[in-house]
């Protein structure tokens, strides 16, 4: 599903964001993504889908290396990836209907089969009874669920969110992560998740991956190492 | 595609920014209107510059002494090589005493004792010019010529009038290009605030997938109907203008040798082409101010 092999960024301003990355993510994997600010976290998701290309090393997502990924092609390929915000990014005049609706509007989906999709995918997150609800009408935890509404609706085969959970208490926390794995589980959706809630990770299990300023510094398979790149002295 | 509702968000846009549509809509009206003017002004002085320029010729009396060699003899030779000369034509001293005897119409008989040996009239050499502005330098050079006894045409006046126009019409290709241009300027300033509210939109459609047409679509129909909106002002009163005009001034200017063009149909062309040039700004000033924003990231 994700494949990084050696892989390095540098932004046009100099900064080093991610040296030598090497990681696989396998199809139907759940996995985290944790370490410090400005450890290179973000840099990571935007290589993933497709903002950004490396500066050196290679970057597979789906099977298509995004070094070579042309502008033209960016658009088909998005549709394999679902992100979510920390800010939900939802329209304020939108209702969670057309919320959903108008991310299967931009791909061309017709009509009556993407009103029955937004249906279908509301019932799965929950939102069933909120659909005609305007977002400053929901709390935090429906926000994020209306999020990765959209960001599945198109059915992608990665699911990548960044930090979903910044926003929201422990106990919405909780509801999103159940509905993340419901999502892993049911859709069998690849997820991968950026957080820096530790409670969360050490509640709910996953693979991790540590970053480092840029380095994966640790790999861990639910407690376990799998991996153990030489860790720079912090 | 999607046709209606790409037209449904660029009526939102419109109204949305109802009154940045307003005035980029009326500025391309003043620009229009200005170009509609031209348009008019432009085919009725290239109709009266034809006229003009068919009506005027130079005309060459030729010295008794050298008449015998004539008509096809030096002094023609020399006229023909003349650069700008168009057209030569020979009259002879009888034609010309008919030209004169016409000109005085039914009094002009008296003019009938010239005919025969005694005329004193000269022959004449009738000399058209390519184009109107050369007549003043095509005359010098035939009163160079040996043999030639006078040479007169139309008059300075003409010649002035003439180049006068010519002139103003080349102030008003500059003119309609300046205009065309400040349009495309201003509508794309337009759909650039509309992009501005709309990017929390936009950069969800790039993150899900939809292609740069289908992000581009509802801001070019924007542009193209502030374009449209902006064309109905000026095509309203340039064509209502010249029909009115033509009808108070009898369908000539100043003199029966300026007549002007029919305003039908005149008029539908001047309003298509108004439209078409609405329709390409706006296309152009959206098509600018999106992709400029499509391509700031991937
Ligand atoms: N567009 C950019 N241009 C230049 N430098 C950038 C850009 N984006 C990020 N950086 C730099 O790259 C490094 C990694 O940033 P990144 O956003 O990936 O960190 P992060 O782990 O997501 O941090 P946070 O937890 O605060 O979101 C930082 O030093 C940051 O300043
Ligand atoms: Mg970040």
């Amino acid at each position: 599903m994700v494949l990084m092999r050696n892989v390095s960024k540098t932004y046009k301003n100099g900064v080093n964001a991610l040296h030598n990355i090497n990681m696989t993510i396998e199809q139907g994997e759940f996995v985290y993504i944790i370490g410090p600010t400005g450890s290179g976290k973000s840099t990571l998701i935007k290589l993933l889908d497709g903002e950004e290309i490396p500066s050196g090393g290679l970057v597979e997502v789906v099977g298509i290396n995004i070094g070579k990924l042309r502008r033209s092609k960016i658009p088909m390929f998005r549709r394999n990836v679902g992100v979510v915000f920390q800010d939900y990014k939802l329209l304020e005049r939108k209702t969670v209907f057309e919320n959903v609706y108008f991310a299967l509007e931009a791909i061309g989906t017709p009509k009556l089969k993407a009103r029955q999709r937004v249906r279908e995918i509301l019932h799965l997150v929950g939102l069933s009874d909120k659909m005609k609800s305007f977002p400053e009408q929901l709390s935090g935890g429906q926000l994020q669920r209306t999020a990765i509404a959209r960001a599945i609706a198109n059915q992608p085969k990665l699911l990548i969110c960044d930090e979903p959970t910044g926003n929201l208490d422990p106990d919405m926390s909780t509801d999103i992560m159940l509905l993340l794995e419901k999502i892993n589980r049911e859709e069998g959706t690849t997820i991968l998740m950026v957080t820096h809630d530790i409670t969360l990770v050490n509640q709910f299990k996953k693979r991790t991956v540590l970053l480092y300023d840029g380095h994966i510094v640790a790999d861990l398979a639910e407690g376990g190492y799998i991996k153990n790149e030489p860790v720079p002295t912090l | 595609m999607n046709l209606f509702r790409h037209f449904k968000e660029a009526f939102l846009g419109l109204v949305r920014h109802g009154a940045m549509t307003v005035s980029s809509a009326s500025a391309v009206a003043y620009a229009l209107l200005f170009v509609g003017i031209f348009i008019i002004l432009s085919i009725n002085i290239e109709q009266i510059t034809y006229s003009v320029e068919e009506s005027v010729q130079i005309h060459v009396k030729v010295n008794e002494e050298f008449n015998k060699e004539e008509p096809l003899g030096i002094i023609y030779t020399q006229i023909s090589e003349i650069v700008g000369v168009l057209d030569v034509e020979y009259s002879s001293k009888d034609e010309e005493l008919d030209k004169l005897v016409a000109t005085y119409g039914e009094d002009g008989k008296i003019f009938e004792s010239y005919r025969g040996v005694g005329n004193p009239l000269r022959a004449a050499y009738l000399v058209k010019t390519n184009e109107g502005s050369d007549i003043e330098a095509v005359a010098e050079s035939i009163r160079l010529i040996a043999g030639v006894e006078k040479v007169s045409y139309g008059g300075t006046g003409t010649v002035q009038l003439m180049n006068m126009l010519d002139y103003i019409r080349s102030v008003g290709y500059i003119l309609v290009i300046g205009l065309s241009i400040v349009a495309v300027f201003l509508i794309s300033n337009t759909i650039n605030a509309s992009i501005c509210s709309r990017i929390n939109e936009i950069s969800i459609m790039r993150t899900v997938g939809a292609k740069n047409g289908f992000i581009r679509m509802p801001y070019v129909i924007e542009g193209i109907l502030i374009g449209i909106l902006g064309s109905i002002f000026p095509i309203l009163v340039a064509t209502m203008g010249y029909i009115y005009l033509y009808e108070a001034l009898g369908g000539v200017f100043l003199a029966q040798m300026f007549v002007l063009q029919s305003p039908f149909p005149l008029v539908y062309y001047t309003a298509g082409i108004l439209v078409g040039i609405a329709v390409f700004v706006g296309l152009i000033g959206s098509f600018v101010s999106v992709t400029r924003y499509l391509r700031w990231q991937r």
